[in-house]
């Protein structure tokens, strides 16, 4: 398997043969960062795109030092902020609903109760605990991602964590899963 | 990575199924990278804006940088290593407040400011306390306080310039940059602590003073007490005494005894010159410390002077041979408009941190952060824990190898996530801010439990 970093640097000279590359090894857990921040199926596809378009094209400013991945997560993080600070602006002209999560497609492969309590967070915070608890990412690599000093990263972090693991629990899909775990 | 807790192994079971498959990405990128991009052209007035913006960058002038450097040789030296100069002045009232230095982690930050009074009356002196409070964003920041401080730092007496130091205590993760403002500043303080008033309170075990209806303008103590201040409340009747208290010039107490089954105190501030601000306490060395109740604020029928009743939740059998107790200051002040904008910096400190789950007093700690100006505990639940046991200086230590540093309360807050609990390493910084080295770090102990730092 191809290095990661020989990938970055590969990519930052090279052209859409190595975009499709990185599309390939990235483009599906970006996605999924995305969406989990966004809680939006159809918003999170345009953001990955946008994102990777936008790497694609700043792709000579990514350091050989640096990492990819980090890099990759930092754009799509700003995407789906700049996303949220968009609509937010949009909303009272066009009521776009909070909860318009859903494609017919994907309906089946995500519970509401847990975009309902994702929804109970901040996107920034959806993205830190997604980021370290599903992509099991560092905190240091998170503060470089979220452009924010690592403290302030671990607070958020810990809060984030709390807040979603309460709203969990008090879900009905943990209450059903703990009654069914008592039978 | 660490294992998950609790709290992570339930997140990354939801999680981990709410994971909808990705769309097909390759094709709709390249296909809409291939479709022809608008081109954009820079006008030549941001041009002419951006060159404008280059010349007009701020510099750090000459005489500033001599101020900055004075600092450096006479502020603690462990400090300067993240001090950075800064430009800012303004003036009011021949009072001149210019800021100096500044630096600042998330949760901490410290500016030095110079004051100095270019009408020449002597206002700005090493004894005096000029900044008693300022107000920062939401807070109100006093000598002390639980979210912040100012101190005098040293007094240049060849310029009569003084430097004083200012310490902000609170969530800074998302501020660039903190503005203070003050409206008054305080001359030739005196500050009283446990000052007896000499007054035989045993005499007023009986006393059942007359009451009057009076329009008050404020209360204060009982959060519970709903203030109407459009209805007459029955106070003892103003006047009734005129008893003075040696040392103390700016009130007198007016009348006390027993009414509506409390204990009364009421004080009357003549209308002057001299800022007053007191706290009364009763005290029994054997049996107890009170604090009033319930403090109302109400005028004198022409508004020329100022009341204020302390009621006391206490009998004429638990009254005893008590002593009445005065804290507080008495000041010299100028009006004025200061307005100062202090920069954050967040800069690339080194820290170290701990998820934890550490109950004190009732109050759960989840994190504890340690940077090199202080500590920082957060949890998200409520706070309980009393001033006196968080005062206390052996609750929490850090242990840097055979070292044990010491920590300093220095207040707490609480928002809709939680509290916030911070320690600094300067007892109640007045004599310095000292800074550590966080890699020396290696735990902290808390109430008695140790907890790893990483």
């Amino acid at each position: 398997m191809e290095n990661k970093d020989d990938l970055g640097r590969k990519f930052s000279q090279g052209g859409e043969a190595e975009l499709a590359e990185v599309i390939e090894q990235y483009g599906s857990r970006i996605f999924r960062y995305c969406f989990n921040t966004v809680c939006d199926y159809h918003a999170a596809e345009d953001i990955t795109q946008q994102a990777l378009i936008k790497a694609y094209k700043n792709r000579k400013s990514f350091r050989a030092d640096a990492t990819l991945s980090t890099w990759l997560y930092r754009i799509a993080y700003n995407c789906c902020i700049d996303y949220i600070r968009k609509r937010r602006f949009f909303l009272p002209l066009f009521e776009v609903k909070e909860t318009s999560y859903a494609s017919d497609a994907a309906e089946e492969e995500f519970s509401p109760d847990v975009i309902e309590a994702l929804l109970r967070l901040t996107p920034k915070e959806r993205a830190v605990v997604y980021g370290r608890i599903i992509e099991e990412k560092s905190y240091s690599e998170l503060a470089k991602i979220s452009n924010i000093s690592e403290v302030a990263l671990r607070k958020r972090y810990t809060r984030a964590k709390q807040k979603l693991a309460n709203a969990l629990r008090s879900s009905d899909i943990i209450k059903g899963r703990l009654q069914n775990e008592t039978v | 990575m660490k294992p998950f807790d609790h709290d992570e192994i339930i997140i990354n079971n939801a999680l981990q199924n709410n994971c909808p498959s990705a769309p097909e990405l390759t094709h709709s990128v390249l296909a809409k990278l291939s479709k022809p991009q608008r081109k954009y052209i820079v006008r030549p007035t941001r041009f002419a804006f951006l060159i404008m913006a280059i010349v007009l960058i701020p510099t750090i002038t000459a005489a500033a940088y001599s101020s900055y450097s004075k600092l450096l040789k006479n502020v603690n030296t462990e400090l300067t290593e993240y001090l950075e100069p800064v430009e800012a002045s303004c003036e009011s009232n021949g009072i001149r407040i210019e800021l100096i230095a500044y630096a600042s982690d998330e949760n901490n930050l410290i500016a030095y400011v110079n004051l100095e009074d270019t009408e020449g009356l002597d206002r700005v002196g090493t004894e005096s306390f000029v900044i008693d409070s300022i107000n920062a964003a939401d807070t109100t920041l006093t000598k002390g306080g639980s979210s912040g401080s100012i101190s005098l730092e040293y007094y240049d007496e060849e310029t009569e310039i003084a430097t004083y130091k200012i310490l902000l205590s609170g969530d800074l993760s998302d501020i660039s940059e903190y503005s203070i403002s003050m409206n008054k500043l305080y001359y030739d303080s005196n500050y009283y602590s446990n000052v007896d008033a000499g007054i035989d309170l045993s005499q007023y075990a009986d006393a059942t003073p007359e009451s009057q209806d009076v329009l008050i303008y404020d209360a204060r103590k009982d959060a519970s007490f709903k203030a109407d201040y459009d209805e007459p409340y029955s106070v003892i009747a103003r006047d009734a005494m005129d008893i003075s208290i040696s040392d103390i010039s700016s009130f007198k107490i007016t009348n006390m005894g027993f009414y509506d089954g409390k204990f009364h105190v009421q004080i009357c501030y003549d209308a002057s010159d001299i800022f007053s601000d007191h706290n009364l306490y009763l005290r029994n060395s054997d049996t107890y410390y009170l604090q009033p109740s319930l403090e109302l604020y109400y005028f004198s029928d022409d508004y020329s002077k100022d009341y204020i009743d302390y009621s006391f939740d206490i009998t004429p059998e638990e009254l005893g041979d008590g002593s009445l107790i005065i804290d507080g200051k008495e000041s010299s002040y100028v009006d004025g408009q200061w307005g100062l904008d202090i920069p954050t910096n967040q800069g690339n400190m080194n820290i170290k941190s701990a998820d934890c789950d550490l109950v004190v007093e009732g109050s759960t700690i989840n994190q504890i952060i340690v940077s090199p100006f202080g500590v920082t505990a957060y949890g998200t639940g409520t706070y309980n824990i009393s001033n006196t046991r968080a005062a206390n200086s052996n609750l929490a230590s850090l242990n840097c190898g055979n070292d044990t540093v010491k920590l300093y309360h220095a207040g707490w807050s609480t928002d809709d996530d939680g509290f916030r609990m911070s320690w600094t390493y300067d007892e109640s910084g007045d004599t310095g801010y000292d800074n550590i080295d966080v890699s020396t770090v290696d735990s902290i102990t808390i109430d008695g439990n140790i907890i790893e730092l990483e």
